[in-house]
């Protein structure tokens, strides 16, 4: 995960959590210097008994961020990819 | 092979995070099945995040940041639509209870309720509001949706009363029901979302799955026995609120029957009429929390939060959709195609008609069966607006070769779009003559070179000129006179949309009586055509009596008397209606000219100038004048205005120089006769729409809609008249409006004066406000 830069989760799906209890997952589309993140696609998880719901475009304070989590499966291509790009440019 | 492919092929079970540290969880459907893996990346996401320089923005490279400024935002009131707070009323509220403690009580609830949701029909349709603010607002039918979508048919409640169980579900059925009519003309293209109508249903299924409207109305016709049985007079204002109801849901009618009965419509306009006089809002109340935000907070939802709206007492607003519907519907009565453009051309003209009379009507024109109000085809259609203009009695028309085939098939859509635009909001509606223009253009080069082409073949119309016979071009001169009327609505609307500034309607104006004098120079041509067509028929009865064997003078009877039955009516409807068309175009162009003259009076005064008065360095007045002409930038005849041939026309209305005071005389007095003679012929065509198009006169092919062409033409003498008393007012203070003072404190502004044309505003002298107070 060493090998990894902001720019290679553009495009991943992203699981962000917020103090509220609430749970977003989007598509990251853009993020600035202070990591405020652009989603898109975005579904609102709000605990088993709320169901879910979609949102569209998403923009997300990076003060209400309580965690991110990305998939396994995702992670490990990331990185796996990165490796390799970088293998081949060694 | 692309990188990511060959890594499918890869084997990453060792896969190794490094130094970085994560935690692991898992993520669990809605049973708590694990789903998916997920990696805490939080601390990993920040530490990165340090590295970055100010005004770093990363971003996918196929997203357009502008976008982002479409974004809800989390935590963030304004826009997270999950930080709507509620009510525990609103919280709790059950759709399955019936709420009231007693039988009145609850009568007045569920009064309340469809009155609410009848009134929010108006303020979501007449007054752009939207369905999550409005209808949907309402618990129950959000709930009832749902619960239906779900089950593929019609539920209902389950509280016990069958005010709520009947009735109030039988009312919220009707109105969805007339909510998917709606969508379905929304879907059908001619209206815009957002534009013209905001249909955002939440993702709601409004009724797909159920097509039998005459259930509906079964269910809505036992709610009123019911009603009226079990309450009595109590219950009056809720079956009344049911009748408009059904109502509602027959409109489908129109457009899936193609029914043009309007007995529903006028009983709707009855019965709003009603409901307008008895203001009851005071006395029904919901129940708490039946009307409340939070669909908005717990369905999909890509929008911000938004209050709900207060409805006004607006029952008079179905009295307006039904007016409007009714204007709509009497094409079907048209005799001729001239009357189905005359209605096309002025139902919507002066006054935006109602959103639903706007999609319905190129819905109701042009059939989904490709016929013309299921009478026609499409080429008897485009035939028949030939005839009735200048291809009657032609040679092309007569032999109809078959070169021509493709060609009116084009003439066909440019016309149907033609007629779909004239439907469209006042925006949109310039917006649409602007694309008209070039397809008008393009359909009159085709014509004329296929007629150039007939024409060396023998398949030719000639007619008397002024240097002796010339062509005729009778299809091409009927794709000029569209293109050339589509020119000038674009212009004159450019005013009615405040598009220029008073600096630029010299131009504009100019350019309006440009294009009259040359759609007169095509109405005469077509004129000396019927003329000569008319004259030889008569000719034909002359020399019959000339002609001496018998054989001969009945061949020649019977040709006059073929030419008199088939032709001769139509020759002479067609001459009454181009003296309508020389008299509105004579109207456009002393309108014009007498603007002009007007911009040259002030111009002396040196109030107002054709340059812009806010100078830059990147731009000039040339690029401003191409800016301004661009969309007449490609039309090849007529001639586009250049920059030079306006500063040459400019020059020609300047009034300076030592016989200035003689010119200043000139060009009021040219004025005066330009306006006089305007009011004239409004007059004369008022007259003649009045009395209807056997008046022997004109033909104005109003019959339709009398009062709509009566009204734009009746607007249009209130502006010759204001332009007149302004002009007077102007003229009586010249000799104070030269002082450098005067000049300083005073400005030109286009205004519209009240009950004027807002196609030609008036230049008036307004004193300057200072901005910097």
């Amino acid at each position: 995960m060493d090998c990894l830069k902001l720019p290679d989760f553009i495009g991943c799906t992203l699981h962000i959590s917020h103090g509220d209890g609430r749970m977003l997952t989007g598509t990251l589309v853009a993020l600035d210097c202070q990591l405020n993140l652009l989603l898109d696609h975005v579904q609102e998880h709000r605990g088993q008994d709320q169901g879910e719901r979609s949102l569209g475009l998403v923009s997300v304070p990076r003060n209400t961020i309580t965690s991110v989590k990305i998939s396994r499966t995702k992670l490990d291509r990331l990185c796996h990819m990165k490796q390799e790009i970088l293998r081949h440019i060694i | 092979m692309p990188l990511e492919d060959q890594l499918e092929k890869l084997d990453i079970s060792d896969t190794s995070y490094g130094s970085m540290t994560a935690e692991i969880e898992t993520l669990r459907d809605e049973d708590g099945e694990p789903m998916e893996e997920l990696v805490d990346i939080t601390q990993m996401f920040f530490d990165l995040g340090r590295d970055l320089s100010p005004h770093t923005i990363i971003k996918d490279p196929g997203f357009n940041l502008f976008e982002g400024t479409h974004s809800l935002e989390v935590n963030n009131e304004k826009l997270d639509s999950s930080l709507i707070s509620l009510t525990d009323e609103e919280r709790q509220f059950d759709c399955n209870l019936a709420y009231g403690d007693d039988e009145l009580l609850r009568l007045k609830h569920v009064t309340a309720i469809v009155d609410l949701l009848t009134r929010f029909l108006v303020s979501w349709l007449n007054e752009y509001q939207t369905l999550p603010t409005t209808v949907l607002s309402c618990r129950y039918v959000e709930h009832l949706l749902i619960e239906s979508s779900k089950a593929g048919r019609l539920t209902y409640l389950h509280s016990g009363d069958p005010l709520y169980d009947q009735v109030l579900c039988d009312a919220i059925y009707g109105i969805c029901y007339f909510a998917k009519f709606v969508q379905k003309l929304l879907k059908a293209g001619v209206i815009f979302e957002e534009e013209d109508l905001n249909f955002n249903g939440m993702g709601l299924d409004f009724l797909s799955y159920f097509e039998e409207q005459q259930v509906i109305v079964d269910r809505l016709h036992r709610s009123i026995e019911f009603v009226e049985s079990s309450q009595g007079d109590k219950g009056t204002f809720l079956s009344r609120l049911l009748r408009i109801i059904i109502c509602l849901v027959k409109m489908e009618d129109h457009l899936e029957l193609y029914s043009a009965d309007v007995t529903r419509l006028d009983e709707l306009i009855e019965e709003s009429r009603y409901l307008d006089e008895h203001d009851v809002s005071q006395e029904y109340t919901p129940p708490p929390g039946c009307f409340s935000m939070s669909i908005q907070k717990r369905l999909s939802n890509r929008f911000p939060p938004k209050h709900l709206v207060v409805p006004n007492w607006n029952y008079k607003g179905f009295s307006t959709m039904a007016q409007d519907l009714k204007i709509v519907l009497k094409v079907n009565d048209a005799a001729t195609m001239l009357e189905a453009a005359q209605l096309a051309q002025y139902f919507n003209k002066l006054t935006q008609r109602h959103v639903i009379a706007r999609a319905l009507f190129p819905l109701y024109f042009i059939r989904d069966d490709q016929t013309i109000l299921g009478k026609y085809s499409t080429l008897d259609c485009i035939h028949m607006h030939l005839r009735e203009f200048s291809a009657m009695s032609t040679t092309i028309s007569k032999q109809s070769p078959q070169e021509l085939e493709p060609i009116l098939q084009e003439a066909m859509n440019v016309l149907f779009e033609w007629y779909q635009n004239t439907a469209q909001n006042t925006s949109r509606y310039r917006q649409g003559y602007n694309r008209q223009l070039l397809l008008w253009d393009a359909l009159h080069a085709q014509m004329e070179t296929t007629e150039f082409e007939l024409a060396q073949r023998g398949i030719a119309d000639q007619t008397m000129g002024q240097q002796g016979r010339i062509p005729f071009m009778p299809y091409s001169s009927w794709a000029f006179s569209m293109k050339v009327t589509a020119m000038l609505d674009y212009v004159t609307k450019g005013f009615d949309l405040d598009v220029y500034k008073p600096f630029e309607s010299f131009s504009m104006f100019w350019y309006a009586y440009y294009l009259s004098y040359n759609l007169e120079a095509c109405l005469e041509n077509v004129q000396q055509f019927i003329d000569s067509k008319i004259n030889s028929i008569h000719g034909l009865a002359k020399k019959i009596k000339k002609v001496k064997t018998i054989e001969k003078k009945n061949e020649l009877k019977a040709q006059h008397r073929h030419l008199m039955d088939t032709e001769m009516e139509q020759l002479r409807t067609n001459k009454r209606y181009l003296s309508y068309l020389f008299m509105n175009t004579a109207i456009i162009k002393s309108l014009s000219l007498a603007q002009v003259f007007q911009f040259s009076i002030l111009r002396y005064l040196g109030i107002i100038d054709t340059n812009s008065p806010a100078k830059s360095k990147f731009t000039s007045d040339r690029l401003l004048h191409d800016l301004r002409f661009k969309p007449f930038s490609s039309i090849g005849v007529p001639d586009v205005l250049t920059y030079e041939t306006l500063q040459s026309t400019l020059r020609e209305f300047s009034i300076e120089g030592t016989m200035s005071s003689v010119k200043l005389e000139n060009a009021r007095q040219c004025m005066d006769k330009e306006l006089q003679s305007a009011s004239n012929a409004i007059e004369t065509i008022k007259k003649c729409i009045s009395a209807g198009d056997n008046n022997g006169l004109i033909v104005t092919g109003t019959r339709l809609v009398k009062e709509e062409a009566l009204d734009y033409y009746n607007h249009l003498q209130v502006s010759v008249e204001a332009i007149i008393a302004n002009s007077t007012t102007i003229s009586s203070h010249l000799k104070s409006l030269k002082s450098a003072e005067w000049k300083h404190r005073h400005e030109v502004r286009l205004n519209v004066p009240k009950g004027g044309s807002p196609f030609f505003p008036l230049l008036e002298l307004i004193e300057k406000v200072d901005r910097k107070k």
